[in-house]
């Protein structure tokens, strides 16, 4: 049964293919809603389920596109292991036909395993400078993921075998990650539209992590 | 107005929350992992070689010393402490190696082989600094420990009297490809591994001390084909994950430089005690008995026990046995 959830949910993501950044194409219409589908290796490979509604700002004459997603790792399907995000993203400025988007978003990630279950927060802020055409769009991107505080209880296995004395409680500022990369999406038809983003990943003191990359693929479908 | 009054909720339950709890600094010594001999002045230490090694001694100087050497790279003697009961008639010398354990943590740049080999030569001229007791120094290797010993007699075959090799690892980069590189090469939608790189974005990996605490979480999970006891655990005091990456990535086959540990070793022509459990299905009698005709075929006296009904954490398992055969090959 986890074999077929997990092969769904990969023929959903590779075939549907686009992402969370459908918002900056036109293709979201303004006052619409959204559903997509993710896959992705970031750090571990992954799947997502999320919506978005675009919301016209009058007063700036731009729409912010509100979003919510949540994660789970492919092969730890079980809900001690998640991310869920909610994030916002808006058009800034448009220099020529170069323009720059932001997103700033909040998260929460869950993790057990053999040493401690942890929850964490924080947020990502992330910077796209690009091309955004109609129906299309490629940028380079820029981000910041932010873990202000996780909450960690050591695990019996931990403190019977190895250390006794760990500390449980909420750590603060026990994790940051910065991503470069680049993104691009396409609408295949009304309502349906692709999108990719892959890039280079470092922790916030510029050491490596074990995988030093990020892949995403993502579909969103318009209502 | 109810902007105002949100935000201000907002800004008085953070207050409560962070005033409520005391937060927790991921950097300080103690918190997720033990201190090291640097942090924590009361354990045993002993300063050789620009490092300051986790080191303790037990029984009466003088009497035939056998000096420990642990797995990994990058693991600790902790494993190897119930083999203590040895000091009624031998003095042992049990340490972190370099990086390791509770030991001094160092930079790559820092740690070698030849630095290690280095470091076990300083430890034995300080205990036998006349070199007057050659034959008494006995190296017993557990597991990576094994390819520290072979290394180590193999520069310096004149110093060591005996051998004690417990399930020893690949000693040669062909031995590496031949017998262990499965082992190393999990698939990636196993648990732990998934776990383990989840993690990342809890803990970033940024000091020693976070990347030892993430080094652990495989430790239980690593190579079932050892069939490690889950009824009696073998222990760990730390795991040294740079000692153990850098001294892997000078060896590992597709490096540069290819490990031979055996080098050398044909000099060497004191007796090798050889010893493996039975359920270990890595360190398996074919491999044993390639090890021993390969490497050790001009050693006349080398015993090879089979302990039973153990894996590769027989030394914590199985040490009453263990310590029977070692009473019956030293002298």
């Amino acid at each position: 049964m986890k074999r077929i959830i997990i092969l769904t949910l990969l023929l959903l993501g590779t075939v549907t293919a686009s992402l969370c950044a459908e918002e900056v194409t036109n293709n979201l219409s303004s006052d619409a809603f959204g559903i997509y589908v993710s896959f992705d290796v970031d750090p571990m490979f992954a799947t997502g389920i999320g919506v978005a509604k675009s919301i016209p700002l009058d007063f700036m004459e731009r729409d912010l596109l509100l979003s919510a997603d949540i994660s789970l790792p492919i092969f730890l399907l079980d809900l001690k292991h998640y991310e869920l995000n909610i994030a916002g993203r808006i058009r800034l400025f448009d220099i020529g036909i170069i323009s720059i988007v932001n997103r700033l978003g909040l998260f929460l990630m869950g993790t057990d395993n053999d040493i401690y279950a942890g929850t964490t927060f924080g947020i990502k802020e992330s910077i796209l400078i690009g091309y955004f055409g109609d129906g299309w769009f490629v940028a380079a991107e820029a981000e910041y993921d932010k873990s202000l505080m996780a909450y960690i209880a050591h695990s019996d296995l931990y403190k019977d075998n190895v250390y006794a004395d760990a500390v449980d409680g909420w750590y603060i500022s026990p994790a940051g990650r910065f991503k470069l990369g680049i993104q691009g999406g396409l609408t295949l038809f009304q309502g349906l539209s692709l999108n990719a983003r892959a890039g280079y990943t470092i922790t916030e003191r510029f050491n490596d992590y074990t995988v030093p990359f990020y892949i995403n693929f993502c579909t969103m479908y318009q209502f | 107005m109810k902007r105002k009054i949100i935000i201000a909720i907002i800004v008085v339950c953070l207050t409560i929350f962070t005033g409520s709890c005391e937060l927790l600094d991921p950097d300080k010594p103690g918190n997720l992992v033990p201190r090291t001999v640097d942090e924590d002045s009361s354990l045993p230490n002993l300063e050789i070689n620009g490092t300051k090694l986790h080191l303790e001694t037990f029984g009466v100087p003088g009497n035939p010393c056998i000096i420990f050497l642990h797995g990994g790279p990058g693991i600790d003697y902790r494993s190897l402490t119930r083999l203590t009961g040895l000091s009624n008639n031998y003095y042992l010398v049990m340490f972190d190696q370099r990086g390791a354990g509770l030991s001094r943590r160092h930079d790559p740049d820092e740690i070698s082989t030849d630095i290690y080999i280095a470091d076990l030569n300083a430890i034995i001229d300080f205990y036998d600094p006349l070199n007057a007791v050659a034959n008494d120094i006995i190296l017993l290797g557990h597991s990576w420990g094994c390819q520290y010993a072979a290394m180590y007699t193999s520069r310096y075959p004149g110093k060591v009297g005996r051998l004690i090799l417990i399930e020893p690892g690949p000693l040669t980069d062909e031995d590496y490809d031949t017998y262990f590189a499965d082992l190393y090469s999990p698939p990636l939608s196993e648990e732990w591994i998934n776990d383990w790189v989840w993690s990342e974005d809890f803990i970033s990996p940024d000091t020693h001390a976070r990347l030892d605490y993430r080094e652990i979480q495989g430790a239980y999970n690593f190579g079932p084909e050892y069939n490690l006891s889950t009824t009696d655990r073998m222990p760990y005091w730390r795991l040294g994950k740079v000692a153990k990456a850098t001294l892997k990535s000078e060896g590992i086959s597709g490096s540069e430089t290819d490990w031979d540990f055996t080098d050398g070793i044909e000099i060497f022509a004191g007796p090798v005690l050889f010893i493996r459990g039975s359920l270990n299905q890595v360190m398996t009698d074919e491999y044993m008995q390639h090890v021993m005709a390969s490497y050790f075929s001009h050693t006349i006296n080398k015993p090879y026990v089979t302990i039973a009904d153990t894996g590769h954490d027989l030394v914590w398992v199985a040490s009453n046995e263990i310590m029977t055969e070692i009473r019956n090959f030293l002298p």
